[in-house]
């Protein structure tokens, strides 16, 4: 279950990022040139793999599970925290939807891309930025499970989708549910970091492993009853 | 600069909720209620989140 639970969050959660990060690549292509954006978006994903190899070799070498395990739980509790309010803010109106068009026409008009240099400096910095959250998903689920390989195999995946779709259609994923996808992904990776915590803390779950799924779909279903409640709410 | 701001209140906010809930997780499980322990963190971190959307 473990397994299967990082292949889809790892995926999720990388191919919500590389929307985002094709956006700016896009941006960047148009003006100076594919060749040079994408020269520019390959020297950030090469930062990205030595960070993760670097980050995966860091955590192994903390001596107690334990306490890996609780530093770990702590970085996706406060990501995850982060991403499902910011999901329930965007599913209740509280706060405007992600718009890939809007932001594609933005950075298109920006002055930042008038020049070659600049525009590629904006191009890498896209997708680094983008990118480290993608990072910090791949060497957390990868090394609490071992299988860091497999998490940055379903980031690369993802890459692979995103970048074919995004070639194809020569424009931003607008179509993408961003929102839907981030929900799912916060509830995940808050469902990750709340078995961990506990685990580490020494508490023995109930239901064993199984109360990992539980965990996402009480997040799911919680989440969902928040956005209901705040939707009701008077602003 | 205010989205800068907003955004680091919005980190520090998320760190403090953190830190309440693992506290929080650490005095349950030395309490009558540990067993609970399973409910309680998960529907803390859920009303955190839904605290944080209201901002």
């Amino acid at each position: 279950m473990s397994d299967i639970s990082v292949i889809i969050t790892s995926f999720l959660t990388a191919g919500v990022e590389w929307v985002e990060a094709f956006t700016i690549v896009l941006a960047v292509a148009l003006a100076i040139g594919w060749p040079r954006a994408v020269l520019a978006a390959f020297a950030a994903l090469a930062v990205l793999a030595l960070m993760t190899l670097f980050g995966a070799h860091a955590v192994s070498a903390i001596g107690s599970m334990r306490v890996a395990q609780f530093i770990i739980a702590v970085f996706l509790l406060l990501f995850g925290l982060r991403w499902l309010a910011k999901a329930i803010a965007r599913g209740a109106g509280l706060k405007r939807l992600h718009d890939e068009t809007a932001a594609f026409a933005a950075l298109s008009h920006s002055t930042a891309l008038a020049e070659t240099h600049g525009a590629m400096v904006v191009g890498f910095q896209g997708v680094l930025i983008e990118g480290l959250e993608v990072w910090l998903i791949v060497v957390a689920l990868g090394a609490q499970t071992g299988h860091t390989d497999i998490a940055a195999l379903s980031a690369i995946a993802a890459l692979a989708v995103v970048a074919g779709a995004g070639l194809a259609l020569r424009a931003p994923l607008s179509r993408v549910p961003e929102n839907t996808v981030k929900f799912l992904v916060g509830c995940a990776i808050l469902g990750f970091g709340t078995f961990w915590l506990l685990t580490s803390l020494g508490y023995d779950w109930p239901i064993g492993d199984s109360a990992l799924p539980a965990l996402m779909a009480f997040y799911a279903l919680g989440g969902v009853a928040a956005i209901g409640a705040l939707k009701a709410s008077p602003q | 600069m205010k989205a800068l701001l907003k955004t680091l209140f919005g980190t520090a906010t998320a760190l403090a909720w953190v830190a309440g809930v693992i506290l929080l997780a650490n005095r349950t499980l030395a309490s009558p209620a540990r067993p609970f322990t399973g409910i309680i963190v998960p529907g803390a971190l859920l009303i955190g989140a839904a605290l944080l959307a209201r901002r």
